[in-house]
């Protein structure tokens, strides 16, 4: 009888198991749309959180609510809708398995998480050859930072430029307090100029400092642009290398400070130990209140950070590109320790690496399509949402109008690169003015998967102990290194 | 008609006995919770250690077996041993500090006293507040530059600390959140523990001369010896599972000087590094697992050993 008993509660438990699982995964697929009074289909756009930011999210409101009434937009028959969300790729792979009805129809997505993150994303091969578009428009490395493994799963939307933004107050005063040493800061070009710079802007009572000059607290989320305006990688790009998807940090000692690319990674972490030594921050400086409050001379942002500050008192800004590298650490002073641990700058770049440019990080958006993650959920009906979502992308993006009203309402710059001959672009007398002349020095981090954990565990993490004194430069250089090319192989799937 | 009703009865009573009956109404009442139990603990449970033989996306569309590489991998993989590493750390700092402090606090409001019950309230009241929301206020109060912490310091002209921006100050400034947090519960349950003690044996002590200090360790302390060891089991397991003050106060950082395992795997398994690292997050999760277990058996010796 116990045995009986057992069985139909074992039934009962296994058939509610699979009933309920049943029930969550088809009943909502069907019949989840939804429509405006005048007929027409609501399609959902999820953004990050970035867009929940109250000057972007109103922005990109306002121009939404002017979209939804143009011609074209109802020609199509749709309605669009916004909502941000922290933490989207985690929110979005929720939704994609729990059904078309928990799912946007187009995503604002971060294009550096796409490698990670291509189950919930829905490739557009098939409907970038159907409609035959001209993907050459794009910026060629905004869009492949959508292609993984050969399959393409978004459009891009911005350039996002990352940047230093300079208090123009603050060395306005500076100069005419100091007109001998005075800071030009258009051709703050070099590293050893940023330094000179930051040094001469910051005000310290003893130890404390009072007036950051530079923002050194978040300087390990830019490690990669010093790198790149150093002329040096961090990842091995090249598909035909042996070393694809590593580090290109040299693992035989010796090669360390003979190797071009591994000494512009050394010199790189050289350089930050300098900028630490000098004590041109002050640990509670680094946010944007700090730059917004006057607290901080110059700090890093994106094209994006002018809309964050627009909430403080701050008006006169200038926004420049990452210095060039213009010394090494190479070679000097060796009888006091390894290199560059004297912290001793060479004015002579002894192993001929003098090509640095001003530029950066490029960072962005695309737009995407999500996809349910069960088969049996790609529903026609849900089907039929694509179809809209794809027309209402290429009108955003394709459209050159749209794409105009869309980069002038929220004064970012648009990824079509053959309209930045536009006066929105060319007459500019904001950042985007001021970055524009350098953007094509401008650069996309890798993209191979695991890059975003090497990133935020492995060299940020890495360039705080270094910071703080528990490292030497060789050590984080070794450190980044071997940490970092375990995880890519991991991330990657290689032995 | 009767005669037919007697065969009926007799029937049934040869179907189910009363005491099947008295077990079928147990089962179902246990039932509710067994379903939930089984959708949202042992499947998980079984899922996860199936999946950590695979390299799998968390949909487990494309699942590849691997064997035990995934396990091999975790050995090797230096961040997760540096979590590991770390969540030892906040174990022996959080575990004793949460009992001894919980101790202390259930001792001190164990009385008939005006007022006592409101002090339990509020010694509780961290325990009932949001994870999150606690933490978030926190992170205010720590803020090197603004925060309430620095400026009660400067009050007494003492230098700020630098709390949650330093890798050397950052786990034990959110072992302090977490014990906060923490002690109000255990405190609970010491009280509720200390309120059971037979009077008796504490007036014969009385009567013998013994002080507060000899009743407390030759009596309370041993007769509480079980509700000890189950808030160690309890705050032990707890600690090994850290992972929402981490995600608000410090995600991992400064320097993965707060990493901890469980913020790794969420990370591999939903976060910044998803993909197809679903399978090994599993591995790491049983890893983990592993490890807590043997802490908790060698803790149960322990137990066996001093209290028999």
């Amino acid at each position: 009888m116990k045995k009986l008993l057992g069985l139909c509660l074992s039934a009962i438990l296994a058939l509610t198991a699979v009933f309920g699982a049943t029930a969550c995964s088809t009943t909502s697929a069907n019949d989840y749309s939804e429509y405006t009074d005048d007929g027409r289909l609501i399609l959902t756009i999820w953004a990050p959180d970035q867009y929940a930011n109250a000057t972007i999210r109103s922005r990109f409101q306002a121009w939404l609510d002017d979209f939804n009434e143009t011609d074209k937009i109802k020609e199509l028959g749709v309605y669009l809708e916004f909502s941000p969300f922290t933490q989207l790729p985690t929110t979005l792979s929720t939704a994609c398995i729990s059904g078309p009805h928990m799912m946007p129809d187009i995503v604002i997505w971060d294009r550096f998480a796409t490698p990670s993150n291509t189950t919930y994303l829905m490739p557009i091969d098939d409907l970038l050859e159907e409609d035959n578009i001209d993907t050459s428009v794009f910026l060629d490395e905004a869009y492949d930072e959508l292609t993984v493994n050969g399959s393409q799963y978004g459009l891009p939307l911005d350039a996002d430029p990352w940047g230093i933004y300079v208090n123009m107050d603050i060395v306005n005063t500076y100069n005419d307090q100091n007109s001998a040493s005075a800071i030009d800061v258009d051709s703050l070009d070099t590293w050893s100029e940023l330094i000179d710079a930051a040094d001469k802007l910051t005000i310290r009572d003893g130890s404390n400092v009072t007036r950051s000059g530079l923002n050194t607290t978040s300087a390990d989320g830019q490690f990669f642009s010093f790198v790149y305006t150093g002329t040096g990688e961090l990842i091995d790009t090249d598909e035909n290398s042996s070393a694809y998807g590593d580090t290109v940090m040299s693992t035989d000692s010796a090669d360390i400070f003979t190797d071009g690319e591994s000494m512009r990674v050394y010199d790189t972490l050289a350089f930050f130990k300098e900028l630490y030594a000098l004590n041109l921050c002050n640990t509670g400086h680094g946010g944007t209140d700090a730059f917004g409050n006057g607290l901080l001379a110059m700090t890093y942002g994106s094209i994006y950070f002018p809309q964050e500050l627009s909430s403080y008192s701050i008006k006169n800004y200038k926004m420049l590109p990452y210095p060039a590298r213009d010394l090494t650490y190479i070679n000097v002073n060796t009888e006091q320790g390894a290199h560059g641990e004297s912290l001793v700058a060479s004015e002579t770049d002894s192993t001929g690496m003098q090509n640095g440019q001003v530029g950066g990080m490029l960072g962005g958006y695309g737009l995407a399509i999500p996809q349910p993650v069960m088969e049996n959920m790609r529903t026609d009906e849900w089907r039929s949402h694509v179809e809209k979502a794809w027309e209402v992308i290429k009108l955003w993006l394709l459209d050159d109008e749209m794409n105009e009203s869309y980069f002038t309402a929220n004064e970012v710059i648009t990824c079509r690169s053959d309209l930045w001959n536009n006066a929105f672009y060319t007459e500019n007398t904001g950042v985007i003015g001021d970055i524009l002349p350098y953007l094509e020095n401008y650069k996309m981090r890798p993209s191979v998967a695991g890059y975003e954990v090497f990133e935020s565990s492995i060299v940020r993490a890495d360039i705080q102990m270094l910071k703080e004194g528990s490292l030497t430069v060789l050590a984080t250089y070794e450190k980044i290194r071997d940490d970092g090319n375990a995880l890519l192989r991991q991330a990657q799937g290689r032995s | 008609m009767q005669e037919a009703q007697s065969v009926s009865v007799k029937k049934k009573r040869k179907g189910l006995t009363l005491k099947a009956q008295r077990n079928l109404i147990g089962y179902l009442f246990v039932l509710p919770a067994l379903l939930i139990f089984c959708i949202f603990v042992l499947i998980p449970l079984i899922m996860s250690v199936y999946l950590s033989f695979f390299e799998s996306d968390m949909f487990f569309l494309s699942m590849e077996y691997v064997g035990f590489d995934n396990f091999a991998q975790v050995f090797q993989d230096s961040l997760y041993w540096t979590s590991i590493l770390n969540i030892l750390c906040y174990t022996l700092m959080a575990v004793p500090m949460n009992i001894i402090l919980s101790m202390i606090l259930a001792l001190l409001v164990n009385s008939d006293r005006r007022g006592v019950k409101a002090y339990r309230f509020l010694f509780y009241l961290p325990s009932v507040t949001s994870t999150v929301a606690a933490s978030t206020v926190w992170l205010w109060m720590m803020n090197t530059s603004y925060g309430l912490l620095n400026d009660i310091f400067a009050l007494f002209g003492l230098p700020g600390g630098t709390w949650l921006t330093h890798s050397s100050t950052a786990l034990v400034s959110v072992t302090l959140v977490t014990v906060w947090q923490g002690v109000g519960a255990n405190m609970i349950i010491f009280v509720a523990a200390l309120q059971n003690m037979p009077t008796q044996v504490y007036e014969a002590a009385k009567l013998d001369g013994a002080g507060p200090l000899t009743i407390f360790f030759r009596i309370t302390f041993p007769l509480i010896a079980p509700t000890m060891y189950f808030i160690l089991t309890m705050t032990l397991i707890g600690a090994f599972q850290l992972y929402d003050q981490i995600y608000v106060l410090t995600s991992g950082g400064p320097a993965n000087a707060t990493l901890t395992p469980v913020y790794l795997i969420w990370q591999n398994s939903f976060g910044t590094n998803a993909g197809r690292q679903a399978g090994y997050a599993a591995a790491q999760a049983f890893v983990l697992f592993l490890i807590i277990m043997i802490v908790n058996l060698l803790i149960r010796r322990l137990d066996k050993k001093v209290n028999g």
